[in-house]
């Protein structure tokens, strides 16, 4: 595969939200706000960079049967540097998000690429798959979160814009339920989107 | 054998890695934690304890009290910020902690010496974005404690409720959609209010 597209499948293709269907639990419940989610998929795109390039960096001398509890080390590593980082030099988007960062441990996304794909490629293409991945990731969460607050607050990144029109919140749309309905939705949309560009 | 001496080789080499680099990372970081932290909580003081209304002409940051027997969770003594007028106790501000929807809810509270809530302010939380974490960026709900206290009500606590307005000065209206995490709020509340009267005297003295 050529080196762009080791890049590029994570935005579409293989989007993991919209297409792989992983990480659906923080997807769900981060995704309240564009911030929220935006923010959150930064903090992935870090975490998947750092353990996607560690475990392909340790991947010829870590032994079968251990390599699940060493690919968890290094997540977790990497997902409480995050943390503390966050903490001590973002403090406002930290608390933003909370504890839906150290819950990127349990994110099976991480995992995933580290075990399908870092565990057996090369760091250069193991880094890209990890940006890919993670800008796809990002994109979905972003778009997933503005949707849901622009219709169940009636704002976008926190800026007024349903509001002022006397808009009423439709308050599912931030509950559990609407997370499920928007999900749902922007995947049916995708792959008719993708039925007709292969048409082409 | 030589199989299993590896895996247990591997797997401690990653352990140790990992813990030395975490050890680095705090290290570069706890201080500045701590800092964010200890701002946070004085942005509050300042918040639950408004110079304008209780009148106090010290800096509450600089004039804290503790009293060992009431502490926080972890057994330190907490520490209590003083308002005072010309060196009488005229507020107190203390944080006090209550169980929400997603996990414990840090509360800022400011009284009064009539035991009256003069503010609260969310210092930590767990609930739900756009849901039990307006508790925190909602002013509406927070401002709502102002003035209320527990003079009148059956049990000496603050009550939520839910499907009218409060009547009672005791009564604090739930969020739409939000009940759990209000109620946290407000058993932190109450929580703190007790060891207040529990220790009042002792307070104002100092």
């Amino acid at each position: 595969m050529k080196l762009w597209q080791e890049f590029s499948k994570g935005i579409v293709n293989q989007n993991p939200i919209l297409r792989l269907v992983l990480g659906t639990c923080p997807t769900l419940a981060v995704t309240t706000s564009a911030i929220n989610g935006a923010a959150m998929g930064f903090a992935v795109i870090f975490v998947l960079i750092g353990s996607n390039a560690v475990v392909s960096l340790i991947r010829k001398v870590v032994p079968d049967k251990v390599r699940i509890p060493v690919f968890i080390v290094v997540i977790a590593s990497f997902v409480t540097t995050v943390d503390l980082f966050m903490a001590g030099f973002f403090f406002e988007l930290h608390k933003v998000l909370g504890i839906f960062i150290p819950l990127i441990v349990v994110n099976c996304i991480i995992l995933a690429r580290a075990e399908a794909f870092a565990s057996k490629n090369n760091i250069l293409r193991s880094i890209l798959d990890a940006l890919g991945m993670g800008t796809g990731y990002t994109l979905a969460l972003t778009i997933i979160g503005s949707i849901r607050e622009i219709f169940g607050n009636g704002t976008i990144f926190g800026f007024d814009l349903l509001q002022r029109l006397g808009y009423q919140n439709f308050l599912i749309m931030i509950l559990p339920p609407g997370a499920f309905i928007v999900l749902g939705l922007m995947i049916g949309l995708l792959n008719l989107l993708s039925g007709k560009w292969a048409k082409k | 054998m030589k199989n299993t001496i590896m895996l247990v080789v591997v797997l401690t080499i990653v352990c140790l890695i990992s813990a030395l680099s975490l050890a680095l990372v705090n290290n570069v970081t706890a201080s500045r934690i701590a800092e964010e932290k200890h701002k946070t909580k004085l942005r509050a003081v300042l918040s639950t304890l408004p110079r304008d209304q209780v009148h106090y002409d010290n800096d509450p940051g600089k004039d804290i009290v503790k009293i060992p027997e009431w502490t926080e969770k972890d057994g330190t003594p907490k520490e209590i910020y003083l308002g005072k007028r010309q060196d009488k106790v005229v507020g107190v501000a203390f944080t006090s902690v209550g169980e929400g929807y997603g996990g414990f809810i840090t509360v800022m509270v400011g009284v009064d010496l009539n035991e009256k809530i003069t503010g609260i302010e969310i210092i930590e939380h767990a609930e739900t974005p756009g849901l039990g974490a307006k508790i925190e960026s909602s002013e509406l709900f927070k401002n709502q404690f102002k003035g209320k206290s527990t003079k009148g009500s059956e049990n000496g606590e603050l009550a939520v409720i839910k499907g009218r307005n409060a009547e009672n000065n005791w009564e604090i209206e739930a969020l739409t959609g939000a009940t759990i995490s209000p109620r946290g709020v407000v058993q932190a509340v109450n929580e703190g209010l007790a060891k207040f009267r529990q220790f009042k005297d002792q307070i104002i003295s100092k």
